[in-house]
């Protein structure tokens, strides 16, 4: 057992965001928190991986490709990230070029211990169990649950009241109508700190 | 899938009681009779219908849809598309034949060239799966296009096998069939010409259907009606295969039932078109009352009705009461404290009766003992209410008496705890020992010792408990004024099912707490 330490584990920020002083944040003015998320420990938040597009190169035909931001990560209210949970901005070559894209988890959003997740966007009330792979441009709608261990492959798209098991992650259930207050996470939140 | 972890608490729909003839009424609900699993529900699962007052559940409710969507690109397709273009989506969605991930569309050449004008990359292209990297140019299927992808492919399939053409041909002999019985029984509606059709294809081969449907075998089985032939050549062929084939090389069973074609070998596994998910509405089955309603649009979470049960019923949680023991591994003949809590979702107070027999039903029963079964549950006031009760005085809001024991554990009679809407009652659970014969047969199964059995493991212990609530509600007369201080009884009575934890085998040295 570690000594104890003095100082609280959390450092509380002015929108009541819970934030682990043991886990690692890169890149913080890219990241954008909601309020009221839990960050615990050994989180890893990769914000430094965002698209940088070099000014000098004139782009020709641009149209498909995505805005320009400044945000590569974006959690919204009462997300809980727990332990050694990753979240990294998706990736893919566009011309011989690597760019980032943004990640975006709505409000609500569980990420279980040691999941990683690089999805493009994740919607609200997702519970994400532990040990997942959500792979690279994933879209998770609102109201879905991820068993543990599941390994969601990169560009799929799971719809609404969905239950998603197995390696690969299929649809194995559809959730119940009261789906949405199973999966509230306020009373988590204030259970820690 | 995994079995949910100890403690779960289930309900039992009274829908199976109506079937019941020989049971009476007031004899002990059996979790373990074949029956219950057809009737036992988590609460969140339920629905509730405010004016029969009873639970709702999968089965006693009616479905109606309300849209169709695909679950890959999340469109919505229109009922008549369904119905002329069949039940999966028609765009660019596919799962792998393989593992059933998703497919994506990929340029064939890793660095493919890109149109000049466009930027996109130039075909040919390859729905490649993201996870087994199964890729449908190594099996000789390359689009052009990038897009619509699913027409692509049905020129194709209809290039190189006659399996659509046996489909058209059934379809148009059933529905020159279906027009035929249309005018014979002059149906007035669709729906008694498809139950007419159901209930005659339902009673083939049986002798006295009178409909033109299953009039009689010999007649149906010619060609007209598209009967996929048996062709000796090709079954041949297919032996042939077989012989040289390895293990790996053929479909497995998972795989070639996801095929209309139902192939042998993994070669002729052939890209799964999305199966569209739809959103339904749903009614009670005994007074149509509508239920649930969702928002027609395909990725809204809103509802414009939802009756759940969790909104009327109260909600029970079970919990250890010393974390002293394992939930896998109950000690025999030692008594384990779990704390009940009921908490009551109604804008009223409650008064709870628990009823549960002293012994589980089953093989191996544990003696049970709620030790305060009856008691109140005050009333899921406003969150207002709870705020100023709160800053009054948090202690002082209990109006109940709580009586711990001097050691930590419960005292018959009297309540463990009690908050704004919930109480705390302990119950005692004493399992027996499992004998010889259990054990050597959980091994031989293959299942390790602290492991739980697939289906119905007798280890498991299964509390029915009784729970029958009653509440008094404000009188509403016709006009929607509350009628002074008449008030109207009002009584919930159902059974549920604790299981608490699996028996295991008794420990040789006593558990230290940690
Ligand atoms: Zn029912
Ligand atoms: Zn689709
Ligand atoms: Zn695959
Ligand atoms: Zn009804």
């Amino acid at each position: 057992m570690p000594p104890k330490p003095v100082k609280s584990e959390y450092i509380e920020t002015d929108t009541g965001n819970k934030v682990s002083r043991k886990s690692i944040i890169l890149g913080t003015q890219y990241i954008i928190l909601g309020g009221k998320t839990v960050i615990q420990s050994d989180v890893c938040i990769r914000g430094d991986l965002r698209r940088t597009i070099p000014p000098s190169t004139p782009r020709q035909g641009g149209s498909s490709a995505p805005p320009t931001t400044n945000v590569s990560v974006a959690i919204g209210r009462y997300c809980f990230l727990a332990r050694s949970s990753v979240l990294r901005p998706p990736w893919k070559l566009q011309r011989g070029v690597l760019s980032y894209y943004p990640i975006k988890l709505g409000d609500h959003v569980f990420v279980g211990e040691g999941s990683v997740v690089e999805a493009a966007m994740v919607g609200s009330y997702v519970r994400i169990g532990k040990g997942c792979v959500i792979g690279k441009f994933v879209i998770i709608k609102d109201c879905v649950k991820i068993e543990e261990g599941t390994v969601v492959p990169p560009n799929t798209v799971i719809p609404p009241f969905s239950y998603v098991a197995g390696r690969p992650g299929r649809v194995v259930e559809e959730l119940p109508e009261t789906a949405q207050e199973g999966l509230e996470l306020k009373n988590i939140y204030r259970m820690i700190g | 899938m995994p079995l949910s972890p100890f403690p779960r608490i289930f309900i039992s729909c009274p829908c199976v009681e109506a079937r019941d003839t020989e049971e009476e009424e007031g004899k002990t609900f059996n979790p373990r009779s074949e029956r219950a699993t057809f009737s036992l529900f988590p609460l969140d699962h339920l629905l509730y219908c405010d004016d029969c007052g009873q639970v709702r559940c999968p089965r006693c409710v009616n479905e109606e849809i309300v849209c169709y969507f695909c679950p890959s690109c999340l469109f919505e397709v229109p009922t008549a598309t369904v119905k002329t273009e069949g039940n999966r989506c028609n765009r660019n969605c596919f799962q792998c034949p393989e593992c059933f991930a998703t497919l994506s569309v990929t340029a064939v050449d890793p660095f493919p060239k890109t149109d000049e004008k466009t930027g996109l990359p130039m075909g040919p292209f390859t729905l490649l799966c993201n996870y087994c990297q199964w890729s449908s140019a190594k099996h000789g299927i390359e689009f052009e296009k990038p897009t619509s992808i699913s027409t692509q492919l049905h020129k194709m399939k209809t290039a190189n096998s006659d399996l659509s053409s046996q489909f058209a041909k059934a379809r148009t002999f059933y529905t020159q069939k279906g027009k035929q019985q249309d005018e014979l029984s002059n149906a007035p509606s669709n729906l008694s010409r498809m139950m007419a059709m159901y209930s005659t294809l339902g009673s083939l081969g049986g002798s006295k259907s009178k409909g033109s449907f299953g009039k009689s075998k010999t007649e149906e089985n010619d060609e007209a009606n598209g009967v996929i032939e048996v062709n000796e050549a090709d079954e041949l062929e297919v032996i042939n295969r077989m012989r040289n084939a390895n293990f790996e090389d053929t479909a497995t069973l998972e795989q070639r039932y996801e095929q209309p074609h139902k192939p042998r070998f993994k070669d002729d596994l052939l890209p799964i078109a999305a199966l569209l998910r739809t959103k339904r509405s749903k009614r009670c089955r005994a007074c149509r009352h509508i239920l649930v309603k969702p928002d027609a649009k395909v990725s809204s979470i809103r509802f414009r009705i939802k009756l759940a049960a969790i909104n009327y019923i109260p909600q029970l949680n079970l919990s250890r009461l010393t974390p002293t023991f394992e939930y896998l591994n109950l000690q025999p003949l030692q008594n384990h404290q779990y704390l009940l809590t009921v908490t009551n979702p109604l804008f009223d107070p409650i008064s709870v009766t628990l009823a549960t027999p002293n012994k589980t039903p089953g093989k191996y029963g544990s003696n049970v003992t709620i030790l305060c079964p009856q008691f109140d549950v005050g009333a899921n006031t406003d969150v207002w209410d709870e705020a100023l009760q709160d800053a009054a005085s948090a202690p002082g809001a209990k109006s109940a008496a709580v009586k711990k024991g001097k050691d930590g554990t419960g005292t018959a009679g009297s309540i463990w705890d009690s908050g704004r809407n919930w109480t705390a009652v302990v119950v005692e659970v004493v399992p027996p020992s499992l004998d010889k014969e259990y054990w050597s047969r959980h091994e031989a199964l293959g299942y390790q010792e602290g492991e739980e059995e697939e289906g119905d493991d007798d280890a498991v212990v299964q509390i029915p408990v009784f729970v029958r609530v009653v509440y008094e509600t404000e009188l509403v007369r016709e006009d929607g004024a509350v009628a002074g201080d008449k008030k109207e009884k009002n009584e919930h009575a159902y059974w549920y099912v604790l299981s608490v934890g699996r028996i295991g085998k008794t420990k040789t040295h006593p558990t230290v707490a940690p």
